[in-house]
């Protein structure tokens, strides 16, 4: 399960990256959905993939 | 564990050309369109217990709460008062308005619709004006019988951050915005021939979520807020009235009202206790009863809290996902997780799943009822506890009470 930290992590990089750019409300969105996804065990095909190259990035470590 | 499938909900998309999207609800969550209800109770309650505004039956703790907020929430809320003021007085008067166009007569409900939507309501659905919900004190202000029931989207990220000044920013600002685009939305109306009264989200003439779940715009959720099916509660809520002809929407059974049953997330996460897990009869309706007095107190103090708003997973994740887990899993997305349970409590730090902040029972001690209720209820303890006071104490008690009958009941809101 992602902790605190690596949340905080990983949209602390999403928001130095993308606010203020057009595509942050739905990559942000897709994080959230994609963190939720992973904790549960569930494929991320379906997620935005610059959201999941961040999961992928921030994930705790197996 | 894979749950079977008792109906799909199709719904437009989020946002104004958007493709649609679809809801799958599994037949352990389907229970009626809308909410269970007994009309008969509903009518009873309306008619022998009719309800006022909070703005009037709780004027004492909404005067008080201006007494506990940070120094940065003051400023805020008095900008966002100087904003929001002519936009109210312009929905008071706005049904009193003459059309400009000239009516044709036929159903202008998808015109309607497809406005709102391209102005940006993120929901917009019809139904009767049901008086039996109507406060006291606005009655006789109400004009038309056609509701149009209006739902502005929050900033999504802003509203993660909750409770926080930014998310309060978000708060307000869409109150302004859509006080501003009813303007617009009821200008239209007009434009087409006919009447359009606009109930401010900030002079509220009723409770407005029961007509939005006759609307088919979502259910209620434990959490006491309408659960749309794209924002769950992260919306702002606004209603017109018209005499235009529209046709009316169905209630819908998103599963919602069964889901906050099993979720429960909102429940076991309100830092004052004040979501109760069961759902009882209250007025003719089933629902979760939130406990006023434990709420109050902690969103006053605490920026606003809404932490029922930020881990509702439909919130947080839309429906069509938290759905579509649920059918795959049977398992409620996100439930136990930092991501969704966890958040930060100003100077009280992280509380993750399974963490509450405490509170002692002082805390929860505030103003109660009308203003003058609370002068009494004063009063009384100062004779109890302090003898006769001296008759300039008195004198001046019986003017602060003359000066709020003056004053007169408003049904004016600060929110």
């Amino acid at each position: 399960m992602f902790e605190k930290t690596q949340i905080e992590a990983l949209f602390g990089e999403l928001d130095r990256e993308w606010r203020g750019k057009p595509d942050f409300e739905q990559i942000s969105r897709a994080a959230h959905l994609g963190i939720a996804y992973w904790d549960a065990g569930r494929p991320l095909d379906k997620i935005d993939p610059r959201a999941v190259a961040l999961i992928e990035k921030h994930k705790p470590k197996e | 564990m894979t749950k079977t499938v008792n109906h799909v909900v199709t719904r437009p998309g989020r946002k104004h050309g958007d493709a649609d999207v679809q809801i799958p609800v599994a037949q352990d969550l389907s229970t009626v369109p809308g909410i269970r209800q007994r009309d008969a109770d509903v009518s009873f309650y309306s008619r022998v217990y009719p309800q006022e505004t909070q703005n009037i039956e709780k004027a004492a703790d909404r005067q008080w709460v201006w007494s506990v907020y940070s120094e940065e929430t003051l400023i805020h809320r008095k900008r966002h008062d100087e904003i929001n003021e002519p936009l109210v007085d312009a929905a008071a008067v706005s049904g009193d308005l003459e059309p400009t166009g000239t009516p044709t007569g036929e159903d202008i409900t998808e015109a309607i619709r497809l406005k709102a939507r391209e102005l940006g309501f993120g929901e917009a659905g019809f139904t009767k004006f049901d008086r039996r919900y109507t406060y006291t004190g606005k009655k006789r202000w109400v004009k038309y019988e056609h509701a149009i029931c209006l739902a502005l989207e929050q900033d999504y990220v802003q509203t993660q951050s909750l409770p926080s000044m930014d998310a309060e920013f978000a708060h307000f600002g869409t109150y302004e915005i859509e006080g501003a685009l009813t303007l617009d939305l009821a200008d239209y109306i007009r434009s087409l021939g006919y009447h359009a009264q606009i109930h401010s989200p900030n002079d509220n003439s009723a409770p407005y979520i029961p007509m939005f779940v006759a609307a088919g715009l979502g259910q209620l959720g434990a959490n006491g807020q309408l659960l749309s099916p794209h924002f769950g509660s992260r919306a702002r809520l606004a209603i017109i009235t018209t005499d235009a002809p529209v046709t009316y929407d169905e209630p819908v059974d998103y599963g919602l009202h069964q889901f906050c049953q099993v979720c429960q997330v909102c429940v076991n996460r309100c830092p004052g206790r004040a979501l109760v897990p069961d759902k009882v009869w209250w007025r003719g309706v089933e629902k979760n009863k939130l406990i006023y007095e434990r709420c109050r107190p902690v969103m006053a103090r605490y920026d606003g809290c809404a932490v029922c708003m930020k881990v509702c997973p439909i919130q947080r994740f839309g429906a069509p996902a938290v759905m579509e887990h649920y059918v795959t899993t049977g398992e409620v997305l996100g439930k136990g997780t930092h991501l969704l349970e966890g958040y930060t409590f100003l100077e009280r730090g992280y509380f993750g799943p399974g963490e509450l902040p405490q509170f002692d029972r002082q805390f929860f001690e505030i103003p109660h009822g009308r203003n003058e209720e609370w002068l009494f209820q004063q009063f009384k303890e100062k004779l109890m506890n302090e003898g006769l006071p001296p008759e300039e104490e008195i004198v001046g008690f019986a003017k602060q009470v003359r000066n709020i009958l003056v004053k007169g009941n408003s049904t004016l809101g600060d929110e």
